[in-house]
């Protein structure tokens, strides 16, 4: 279900309804039910591996704290994986709908249309589940830093071999291909027609934090499979983020949330502003973005710096759009999620740009990576190692393809350039011109780098550099709708005054009929851009 | 990606200092509420109601309900109707040869769209003995090309008929009218193609059938409400919101509201012909875009013509080629695919309007000809 579809602005009264009329511990049931829906409606079988994911993490988390499972943390997962694999993968609920219309009545006809082959999932899951099941009792006899290794290996491996099936397999398939043909040897097509799960890659991250901290004692684990899974499912930021801690997540959805008017109003504006982000700004900049970069000939340089400045818009304003939805949406129902974006463009530096963009993504990478590597704890060239292999992996964190790989690289390296500089310099002046002028030429940094990103190929990154660099030749054969570049502008202008402010609210400082204006200029773009055909969140991808 | 660990100049979003209330907040919502009617009623009074031919113009009228954008053009002097009134129509097509003008020569009466009509016209340019009687509407799906073709079978002597399918018009093989399903701005009618209990084709043909007609029930309730009635009933993508004038059409943000409503609804109704890989082959769309290649091909071998399919795959998916080759094969019917000259996923094959090359054109035409033999 997309933020900015008519599903879900029908489906989030009705829950929103049914929390306010519920008690807590129903809160939880219903939120759990809600979020798989949510998630489901792109494609029910992706709830399976939700569900494996959260099995393996609840389980390992107890494992790793107390080295025992009660019958009912035994049994609970156990039965949730076989229970899903029945029901998320097997059973044929679209034959339900076609012959009764109402899936409950028809559930004969999804068991027997379900063909044995389906059957081997649930087969599987079941022997699997007995096995985890026999591994849990004999590692209960193993001494504690054993056990507790084994179950944070056993978390790490299980959700980083999930991904690396879903979203990384095709990609080194691929290059095993274009190897083989390299060396001048036919091989049959060897990609295999995998689906890649939306927003695999936030939710594997988030659970697999809950089992390493508990392993780093930093958090205790939670008995209660229900809350754990709607930890992990919980629908806000299930697909895109913010990546949640499970030290800052759970303990909201374990106890009872306060609703004020004060979190209920900052929740709305946060979906309208993320509404206006998305549906305005990034859908209106996307069909110009697509027109330049999917050009065939007759562009420019100047064509090529337009589109690639669009992009850097178009994708903060996709991301962060999205952000801004989960933070309100889960605002509506008192629970404050992470800040995923801090008005990112007016960084000076990569280390100050990464404290702003995607800082979910940014601080996850920066514990669960960089600083086990060594962080800048053993001098000059282990740091820019260990910077350049976290921007690395952050990179191909976004996709499987050597473009991402490269942006990471870029990124590193812009890390490591900034760094070995600024060690040089022994002043600092933060007068308006140089602040600037500092701003303006790390967003051109940043603009290249989002050209790496955007870019199809290798080919187009050579040749719309070589238009780049041929500034005598830059031309303009096509910019974005009036309408777009209207709300764009109300965008800078807002997120500049923002930065200006150094508060979030600042608008609440302005006279009641100015907020208005700006309220209903918002809407009327809002209104202006739901005619934008509506792309896909960009970052659903990853 | 935070290696470092320098601070920013970050605002915090639980900054307590200003806590909205209510009637505050009440205040706001009504200023809100204020700009907006402001912004409606001037947007009302410097854009004019009745042009959809300026940016600014196309997007606050396009949402215009279909209704009355269809009145207003009636009801406009020639030349000045904001829509195509006079292009498309069935059996309008009297400035077409009927015969080729020599003997020795051909004739081809090639039925479709601008795709058809690009290839077609190279065709004469490969071989001179070749001439010309081209059909089509502007954006005109395959019914629309199949009743031409039907139409025009006893109004010539061509040799050759040539049929072009377009990837991206069929799903429109569910509409009877450009109106209702697209934003171009053409008024023209066609029939509703499907297949019957016995697995015949059959058409449902359109109540208003030339432009005099629809001059004519714009004035006459009775016509006019025929006309709905079976848009409403057999017209896939005929929706009540869109079509009906009413209210909305007097506001400039009610009709940017309808325009995404209306674009949402041809998205939904379009995706029914999909699947996950291209087009659904178990569609009601392919099911009866191949019955009608079939008939083409039997009344064409019927009346001594030689009949050839076009298919022109110009989605990214790629495969109206999977979906239409296994009937034309097996009814030995020749045919082209552009798929096999020009895939449409490699984005050098197309000019920025999105129609072939001209280069391409040529190979797709010289394809025909070698399909026909020639």
């Amino acid at each position: 279900m997309l933020f900015n579809s008519v599903e879900f602005f029908l489906f989030l009264p009705v829950v929103l309804v049914l929390y306010h009329l519920l008690a807590h511990r129903n809160q939880n049931r219903m939120l759990l039910a809600a979020s798989y829906l949510f998630y489901g409606w792109w494609d029910v079988r992706f709830l399976f591996l939700i569900v494996v994911s959260t099995a393996i993490d609840y389980s390992c988390g107890l494992m790793i704290e107390r080295g025992r499972l009660t019958p009912r943390q035994r049994w609970g997962p156990t039965l949730a994986v076989i229970g899903a694999a029945v029901g998320f993968v097997t059973l044929r609920w679209e034959a339900t709908y076609t012959a009764a219309g109402f899936p409950w009545i028809g559930l004969d006809r999804a068991f027997w249309n379900s063909g044995w082959e389906n059957w081997t999932l649930p087969i599987a899951a079941t022997g699997i589940a007995i096995v985890g099941q026999g591994i849990c009792r004999m590692a209960a006899r193993l001494p504690e830093e054993k056990r507790r290794r084994l179950f944070v290996t056993i978390s790490i491996v299980s959700n980083l071999g999930i991904l690396a099936a879903f979203k990384y397999c095709n990609f080194f398939l691929e290059n095993v291909e274009a190897a083989f043909a390299a060396a001048g040897i036919g091989a049959e097509r060897l990609r295999l027609d995998i689906v890649l799960p939306v927003g695999i890659s936030f939710y594997t991250f988030q659970t697999m934090s809950y089992t390493i901290d508990i392993f780093r004692r930093k958090m205790k684990a939670t008995t209660c499979l229900r809350d754990f899974a709607l930890f992990v499912a919980f629908f806000p930021q299930l697909v895109a983020g913010p990546i949640e801690r499970a030290s800052n997540l759970l303990p909201r959805l374990l106890r009872p949330r306060k609703i004020t008017f004060d979190g209920f109003s900052r929740g709305v504006f946060l979906i309208v502003f993320g509404l206006f982000k998305k549906v305005a700004v990034a859908d209106g900049l996307a069909r110009y973005v697509d027109s330049v970069y999917g050009a065939t000939g007759g562009i420019s340089g100047g064509d090529v710096a337009v589109a690639t400045i669009a992009f850097a818009f178009q994708i903060y304003c996709d991301f962060s759009g999205y952000s801004d939805i989960a933070r309100g949406v889960a605002k509506l129902m008192g629970i404050d999620l992470i800040r995923n974006f801090n008005l990112p463009y007016f960084s000076r530096s990569p280390s100050e740009f990464w404290q702003r963009w995607h800082i979910s993504l940014s601080q996850w990478l920066r514990d669960y990576l960089y600083i086990p590597l060594g962080g800048n704890r053993h001098g000059s060239w282990l740091t820019y190692r260990n910077s350049m292999l976290t921007m690395i992996l952050g990179g191909l964190w976004h996709g499987a393809a050597w473009n991402f790989v490269l942006w990471g690289c870029y990124q590193g390296g812009l890390l490591a350039l900034f760094r070995a500089v600024q060690r040089r310099i022994t002043t600092r002046s933060d007068s308006l011109p140089v602040v600037a002028m500092q701003t303006l030429g790390f967003f051109a940094l940043t603009c290249y780098g989002w050209l790496l990103f955007r870019a199809g190929s290798f080919e187009q990154i050579t040749a719309f550099t070589g238009l780049l660099a041929d500034v005598s030749a830059w031309s303009l054969s096509g910019k974005p709708s009036l309408h777009t570049l209207a709300a764009l502008a109300i965008l800078v202008t807002y997120e500049f005054l923002e930065h200006r402010n150094g508060r979030v609210r600042f608008l609440q400082q302005f006279p009641v009929p100015l907020r208005g204006a700006a309220y209903a200029s918002i809407l009327f773009l809002i209104c202006i851009g739901l005619s934008n055909e509506p792309a896909q969140f960009i970052y659903f991808q990853f | 990606m935070n290696p470092h660990s320098s601070s920013t100049s970050s605002s915090s979003d639980t900054d307590r200092s200003i806590q909205p209330h209510w009637r505050e907040a009440a205040r706001v919502v009504l200023w809100t509420v204020a700009f907006l009617v402001l912004f409606d009623v001037a947007i009302g009074l410097t854009i004019p109601g009745n042009s959809l031919r300026g940016g600014a113009e196309f997007l606050f009228n396009s949402g215009l309900s279909n209704e009355r954008k269809l009145r207003q053009a009636l009801a406009s002097e020639e030349g000045e109707s904001p829509l195509l009134l006079d292009y498309g129509w069935i059996g309008d097509w009297h400035d077409q040869p009927s015969a080729a003008s020599d003997n020795s020569h051909t004739l081809v009466a090639s039925y479709g769209m601008s795709f058809s009509h690009r290839v077609s016209q190279q065709l004469p340019s490969l071989d001179d003995g070749i001439e010309l009687r081209l059909i089509g509407g502007p954006g005109a799906p395959l019914n629309h090309a199949f009743a031409s073709y039907l139409e025009d079978r006893d109004r010539h002597n061509a040799d050759v008929v040539v049929l072009g399918v377009l990837a991206s018009s069929l799903p429109m093989l569910r509409s009877m009218n450009q109106l209702t399903c697209t934003e171009i701005p053409a008024v023209y009618t066609y029939p509703r193609f499907f297949i019957d209990d016995k697995e015949q084709l059959q058409a449902v043909k359109p109540v208003i059938a030339t432009v005099e007609e629809m001059r004519s029930a714009a004035h006459d309730p009775e016509a006019w409400q025929r006309f709905v009635a079976q848009l409403r009933d057999h017209d896939g993508y005929y929706s009540p919101v869109n079509f009906r004038q009413d209210a909305m059409d007097h506001s400039a943000i009610a009709r940017v509201l309808r325009r995404a409503w209306g674009q949402r609804h041809y998205r939904q109704v379009r995706a029914e012909a999909y699947g996950r890989d291209g087009f659904d082959l178990a569609s009601e769309t392919v099911q009866v875009a191949r019955a009608i290649v079939r008939e083409f091909g039997r009344t064409a071998r019927e009346d001594g013509r030689t009949p050839l399919v076009i298919l022109f795959d110009n989605t990214s998916l790629d495969n109206l080629d999977r979906a239409l080759r296994p009937t034309l094969e097996e009814h030995a019917i020749p045919f082209v695919s552009s798929h096999e000259i020009a895939p449409s996923t490699d984005p050098t094959v197309f000019l920025p309007d999105r129609h072939f090359t001209p280069e391409i054109d040529r190979k797709i035409a010289a394809a025909a000809l070698q399909a026909l033999g020639r």
